[in-house]
This record gives structure tokens, C-alpha cells and sequence, in this order.
């Protein structure tokens, strides 16, 4: 292998895709454990000081790239995230180092096993470099304020005077700052997709069952999903395809494998359905954007307006999350635990489930099937849904917030994916008040994370994304 | 202050009236008594708009068919 470049030589390495990486370590330009340590320093040096960062895995890291580097050396290569650095949200357990949800009450929490999706990326010859933020218990016991984890509240790399949302704060700061090319984040009603928008990072909410959560905090059994937070819809591809296996250890598993790398994968002709009315409430500058983007779409394929089917969306999830957060808690809320978090919230809103009626649980789900077949049904017709992410841009990173802010959700595409356990990915679509970022979401019927990753390649390829580099 | 007691289908405002109220009580006894008087209304308050939420859910008909989604390990996501 080559000497690495002084660091301030190799600055242009922070944002680089994963696939532009892996051609550096293949051509020998730079080393998997040079490119380790850059990655530890950026971690150090510039995602910690945003309260990105829970443990810098440093041992772990510099061991595994050290293995990958010798593999590389003698020609074993496990493929696309041979030797690249990740880091995981600090939900995800890794054998013998804190694995705190986020909370004060776990803070001395180690599990001595690795969850799946480490297990699936170590296989994949990636590098665990750091467990990074969460909101505590990934804001399942309510929070309306952005410092509601014991690491604090995560800035946004665009602007750290704002914050990088929530629940996946890190996985999307540390790569939105270039310490990382990719992190694992977890999702069960928007957690992965809204901080992608409001950090300018592409998040991918997978079918639900293609990840395995073992290993990772349950919030919710029938709404929770692991997936990656990328520079590119393409690297969320790629990163899907190494953690994307059945595993008999989760109930919820599918059985089917995954394969995302194909030899050509489409760039036109694609048929988009537009959410009627999806920018309505938003900020003018995120509904621009979004416009400038239909245009964009609108030559690659065909567009055709849509409404999404009429159903409860929002109470329906409300009621599953209730009763589902409060069971997978139940002992810790029963001995007064909550008194224990950040979230002045925190402290009753799950206790408002403890009496909820199983009546009205099972109610929810049972409409949930109707919303999920009639979604699937409406999604089949399109390679993807669209509409912008989020409506608003980021809050700011010491203020309370709201998330249902007029226009944040003007209609419930977000909602109906959470509910249909169907693949949504939000990738960067432009720059809005105050330069900071704003993005589109592209949903798809369930197990066609190809057609929506594709789609959203095209558009980044388009130039109708645009990715800020700031740090 | 939402309204929950005005017509829940199932269990009528009276069993609303006493789930909020018998929340409030779990509440204060799990928190050892530490609720404040603001944090109990805000309790009552989210508890009220919870069932007000599992409340509309009756506006939308079901058949006695309809089973329920996503029953793990059965039938994994199928719909």
C-alpha cells in the first residue's frame, strides 16, 4: 500500500461515495487502515464537537481494517464495502462496547454480542468505526426538544446552529459532516427519511423485514426498520445488499435475499406518481425545489398525479405506537424510569398507553391491512410515489420543536410507508431557507427498493439533488 | 382539552372518563407520587387524545373478517 496523504491533503476523501473509495483501496492509493484513521480523526475532529458521536470504536476499527487490508493485500475481496468505515446508531448492540439507546438510564449498558447487521456488515469486510447519537430509546418515550439524549442535542453539519432531526441524529450528522461514508440508522416513523432531508444525506427506509434487527433496541415490533444513511441513493444500494439476509433470529425476517447490483440499472423511462397537493404548507423554497424536480423526472419517465388512498394514517400509527412502545417498556416505565431521561416529555407520555384498551390495538392493525394492501396495490402501478420529505427545513437545534408543523406533512406519504412496511428513500433535493437542506422522498411498492433506488439515482445524476458539503 | 367523551363507540364516555383517570393514578403511583400538577394535566390531556384517536378509528368500517396486519412470525408482512 502507498503512504496516505498528509490529512489536509485528503480532505476531498470526507465525502467521497463508497464506490469511489473502494477503487482507491483496490488501486492501492490509500491503505483500509490509512483510510480508517482519516475517518477515526474526522470523527474526532469534527462530528464529536456536533454531539454526533457516542464511542469511537477505535480498537475495533483499526483491528478490522487491519484484517481488511490483509485480505485486500492477498486478493480476497468481500466486495463493495471491503475496508470502508461505518458507524452504527448507538441502538444497535456490538459485542463488548456501550450500546446506550441514547439514554442516561443504559448509559453503562454492553451487550456481549453483535447485532446481525454488524455481524452481516463485518462479513462485508466493513469497519465499525463509532456508535453514533440517538435520540434516547430513538424517541420512543416522546421528546419535543432536540437535546432529548444524554449525548445532547446533535447539530446539523450544514448549520450546526440547527439540528440534524431525529431519531437517527447521528448516523445522518456523521456522514452529512464526512466523518463516515456511511452509518446505520433505524426508522419505525420517519427516523431514518427526515433526518436525510434536513442533513442533505440520502436515507433508506427498507421493506419491512429485509434487515434483521436482532441485536437492536425494539421500539416497536411491528413498525421498527434498520437502513443505511449514505451520500448517494447509490450507496444505500450497496449497503443494503451487505445487510439484507433472512435471519431465522428475527421473527420478522424475510426469507428471500436481496440483490442490488445489477449490469445495468435503469436511468429513464420510469413511471412516477406525484402526491397531489405534496407541497401544499411547504416552505416555498422546499416547494420549488420539489417543482424544479418534477421537471427533472418528468424527462426521464412519465409523471401521473395521484391521491393516496383515504384512510386514518396518522391515528392508526399512533395507536400501534402506543401500545407497542409501552409493551416493549413496560417494566422500565413501571419502575418509574422514565423520571431518568432528557425529555422533560418523556416522563408520562408512554404512561398515557398503560390502560389503552387491546381493543383498539388490535383495531389499528387491523386496518393497517387495508391501508397496506391498498398502498402496495397503488404503489405496483409506479416505480416510485413522490413528494418532498418534510415540509419544513431544519429547527433549530436548541429549540423545541413540533413536528406536525403546518405544512411538515401536508400529505401522509411518510405515514402510509411507515404502515405498509413498504422502502422509501429521501435523497437531497436542493437548498432551502437559509441554504439549509431540503428533500424528496421516493416510495415504492414493497420489495422494489430497486425501482425507487434507481429513480433516485437518476434524479442525483440529473443534478436535481444537491448535496452540501460544509464541514 | 380534547373530546373524548362524547360518543366513543365502544366503550362509551363513561370508560373514557375512568381510563384517564385510572392512567392518572397508575401514573402517579409508578412515579412514586413525583407528578406535578402540570405534568398530571398533561397526562390527562395525552391520555384523552389518544382515545380520541382510537376513537375516529371506529369511523372507518371493518367486517368481522378483518384480521389483523403484521402478525410476526405467522405471516411476516403479508398483507
Amino acid at each position: 500500500m502507498t503512504s496516505a496523504p498528509a490529512a489536509d491533503e485528503q480532505d476531498d476523501l470526507a465525502f467521497r461515495a463508497i464506490g469511489e473509495l473502494g477503487t482507491m483501496l483496490r488501486v492501492r492509493e490509500i491503505s483500509p487502515v490509512e483510510l480508517t484513521r482519516y475517518f477515526l480523526r474526522r470523527l474526532d475532529e469534527v462530528a464529536r464537537p456536533l454531539n454526533a458521536v457516542v464511542t469511537i470504536t477505535e480498537d475495533v476499527a483499526l483491528r478490522e481494517a487491519a484484517l481488511a487490508e490483509a485480505e485486500l493485500m492477498r486478493g480476497v475481496d468481500r466486495g463493495p464495502l471491503h475496508g470502508i468505515p461505518y458507524g452504527a446508531k448507538d441502538i444497535i448492540a456490538a459485542a463488548g462496547i456501550p450500546t446506550t439507546w441514547g439514554a442516561a438510564p443504559f448509559a453503562e449498558q454492553v451487550f456481549g454480542y453483535d447485532a446481525t447487521v454488524v455481524r452481516r456488515l463485518r462479513d462485508a469486510g466493513a469497519v465499525l468505526a463509532a456508535k453514533v447519537a440517538t435520540v434516547e430509546i430513538a424517541g420512543g418515550m416522546g421528546y419535543n426538544n432536540p437535546d432529548a439524549s444524554f449525548t445532547g442535542p446533535t447539530g446539523n453539519p450544514v448549520n450546526p446552529r440547527t439540528w440534524a432531526g431525529g431519531s437517527s441524529s447521528g448516523p445522518a450528522a456523521v456522514v452529512a459532516a464526512g466523518a463516515l461514508p456511511f452509518a446505520i440508522g433505524s426508522d419505525t416513523s420517519g427516523s431514518i427519511v427526515l433526518p436525510a432531508a434536513w442533513t442533505g444525506t440520502a436515507g433508506l427506509r427498507p421493506t419491512y423485514g429485509r434487515v434483521s434487527r436482532r441485536g437492536a433496541m425494539t421500539l416497536c415490533w411491528t413498525l421498527d426498520r434498520l437502513g443505511p444513511l449514505c451520500h448517494t441513493a447509490h450507496d444505500c444500494g450497496l449497503v443494503l445488499e451487505a445487510i439484507a439476509w433472512p435471519d431465522p433470529e428475527d421473527p420478522s425476517s424475510l426469507s428471500g435475499t436481496y440483490r442490488y447490483r445489477r449490469s445495468a440499472p435503469r436511468r429513464e423511462g420510469f413511471r412516477i406518481g406525484v402526491v397531489a397537493g405534496a407541497a401544499e404548507g411547504a416552505e416555498p423554497e422546499i416547494a420549488a425545489n420539489f417543482e424544479q424536480s418534477l421537471g427533472y423526472l418528468a424527462e426521464i419517465g412519465t409523471l401521473r398525479e395521484i391521491d393516496l388512498p383515504d384512510f386514518p394514517y396518522s391515528e392508526v400509527q399512533e395507536i400501534i405506537s402506543a401500545a407497542e412502545a409501552y409493551a416493549a417498556f413496560d417494566e422500565f416505565i413501571a419502575r418509574g424510569g422514565t423520571t431518568g431521561l432528557t425529555a422533560p416529555m418523556a416522563k408520562t407520555h408512554r404512561l398515557a398507553g398503560a390502560l389503552l384498551p387491546a381493543h383498539d390495538y388490535i383495531r389499528s392493525q387491523r386496518i393497517r391491512r387495508h391501508i397496506a394492501h391498498a398502498f402496495d396495490e397503488l404503489a405496483s402501478q409506479f416505480d416510485a410515489i413522490v413528494a418532498p420529505t418534510i415540509g419544513t427545513t431544519a429547527s433549530g437545534r436548541y429549540d423545541d420543536f413540533e413536528y406536525m408543523l403546518p405544512g411538515a406533512f401536508s400529505r401522509p406519504l411518510n405515514y402510509a410507508g411507515v404502515l405498509a412496511g413498504s422502502p422509501t428513500i429521501s435523497v437531497p433535493n436542493g437548498l432551502g431557507r437559509n441554504g439549509l437542506p431540503t428533500g424528496i422522498a421516493f416510495a415504492g411498492a414493497r420489495m422494489r427498493e430497486n425501482a425507487i433506488l434507481d429513480a433516485a439515482s437518476a434524479l442525483e445524476e440529473r443534478g436535481g439533488a444537491a448535496w452540501p458539503h460544509t464541514c | 382539552v380534547p373530546q373524548v367523551n362524547a360518543g366513543y363507540p365502544a366503550l362509551g364516555g363513561d370508560a373514557v372518563d375512568a381510563i384517564v383517570d385510572a392512567t392518572v393514578r397508575v401514573a402517579a403511583q409508578r412515579l412514586s407520587g413525583d407528578l406535578s400538577v402540570a405534568e398530571t394535566e398533561r397526562l390527562r390531556d395525552r391520555t384523552g387524545q389518544m382515545l380520541a384517536a382510537a376513537e375516529r378509528l371506529h369511523a372507518y368500517p371493518l367486517s368481522n373478517a378483518d384480521e389483523p396486519a403484521f402478525v410476526l412470525g405467522l405471516s411476516g408482512i403479508s398483507a
